[in-house]
């Protein structure tokens, strides 16, 4: 599972030094990062008062937070069972008790990385959010006193991570009256029963 | 009997004046060509070369030669346009045909044409006159062509076993924008919901509103 490279090794052996209930900190913060898909764990003040704390250079803070996001990331991509990730870890040359603290925020985060990572498109346009207004046209230059139901449907496309704001999502705009509707309610409805038939 | 004027409440365009004025001494044939002319061009079925053409026609029909002539020719074809504008506009279930034929008569158009007049309005073309119309008028983006892909994701960089359906939507718009984006399942099924309610409360709105008509 884990390609034991010159810097991994490096990695390890900084972790092994490092007292067991800090790394269980450290762990239970990354956890919860993955699980809301946030690329940057620690902010650049956090890791100065981390590297403080831990009598370490910047450097070596650095390269132990992304040892242990990098293991971590190995077995959600596997999908590992925990038996399994104590095997390797140890094979790796992580020390027994760090072991066990990998196993044991393993074994509560693992669902909940997986999900989140089997959501993840690599498309950069994805749909994030429908919103819509319905309206009753009552006249217009063309036709008076008419009743006419109108639903104005947005779009809100973007690249699905939490960085996409405002800035970077794009709008789309149309308008349906209730024959169009209905025929974009069929087309729907079509996607839905393949997708009913692939489960 | 004076009753409030249904088509022209304010002031009468100056171009229907003179076509009124003109009117007495057109022929009925030129008259119907003109109609039919603006009803094509209404509708938007008409190409703006045909529409020349035709305007071509109806100078030659009323045998005006002179620039003079041609002119008149085109202002009586404004006045009957603007005419059947304000017309078509009238709703035909609270407006009688007789108040219209009499409005029509009190402006001062001759009897014949005001009834040529309220056979377009009030004729059985008018479900296919009113839908042209309806797509004429002013209105946001709609969705001409929907396109769709139903995809399942076998494994990504980071998760070997992914097997997760994705749809993959391509809609195209009538203002030749075309958007291509990836729908994952969950927020597909959101954007069900919110199509399925918006069709209820719309048939709702629909049903409500009609009684008060």
């Amino acid at each position: 599972m884990l390609q034991l490279t010159k810097r991994l090794q490096e990695g390890i052996a900084l972790m092994n030094n490092t007292d067991s209930g800090k790394i269980n900190g450290l762990l239970i913060r990354i956890c919860t990062a993955l699980i809301s898909n946030r690329s940057q764990v620690f902010t650049e003040e956090e890791e100065e008062k981390l590297s403080a704390s831990l009598v370490i250079t910047q450097d070596q803070t650095k390269l132990l937070i992304k040892t242990i996001i990098h293991i971590i990331q190995q077995a959600a991509h596997g999908m590992v069972r925990p038996a399994l990730l104590k095997e390797h870890l140890l094979a790796a040359g992580i020390s027994q008790d760090k072991t066990d603290i990998f196993i044991e925020q393993w074994s509560t985060n693992a669902k909940a990385i997986v999900d989140m990572l089997r959501q993840q498109c690599l498309s950069e346009k994805q749909l994030e959010d429908v919103a819509w207004d319905l309206h009753l046209k009552s006249a217009s230059s063309t036709l008076a006193r008419q009743a006419q139901p109108i639903a104005h449907v947005q779009l809100t496309l973007g690249d699905g991570t939490t960085k996409s704001s405002s800035t970077t999502s794009e709008k789309v705009l149309m308008q349906f009256n209730q024959d169009q509707l209905y025929d974009f309610y069929d087309q729907l409805e079509q996607i839905q029963s393949h997708l009913d038939s692939l489960r | 009997m004076q009753q409030e004027p249904i088509l022209f409440p304010g002031r009468v365009p100056t171009e229907v004046k003179t076509m009124i004025k003109s009117s007495k001494s057109m022929e009925k044939s030129v008259f119907r060509k003109m109609i039919k002319l603006a009803l094509g061009y209404l509708q938007g079925s008409l190409t703006s070369d045909e529409c020349e053409t035709a305007v071509q026609n109806i100078c030659q029909a009323s045998k005006a030669d002179t620039e003079e002539t041609v002119l008149n020719v085109c202002i009586q074809y404004a006045g009957i346009l603007t005419l059947l504008r304000s017309a078509l506009r009238v709703n035909t279930v609270t407006t009688r045909q007789e108040n219209l034929s009499a409005d029509l008569s009190n402006l001062g158009l001759p009897e014949d044409f005001a009834s040529d007049i309220c056979k377009v309005v009030f004729g059985p073309a008018r479900p296919d006159i009113d839908r042209q119309l309806r797509s004429t008028a002013p209105s946001l983006p709609v969705l001409t062509n929907m396109n769709w892909r139903v995809e399942v994701t076998i494994s990504t960089s980071w998760l070997s076993r992914v097997l997760e359906p994705v749809v993959m939507l391509r809609l195209e718009l009538n203002n030749g924008s075309s958007y291509t984006f990836q729908v994952p399942v969950a927020k597909f099924h959101h954007l069900r919901y919110a199509v399925a309610n918006l069709l209820h409360q719309m048939e709702d709105l629909r049903t409500s509103s009609i009684c008060k008509k």
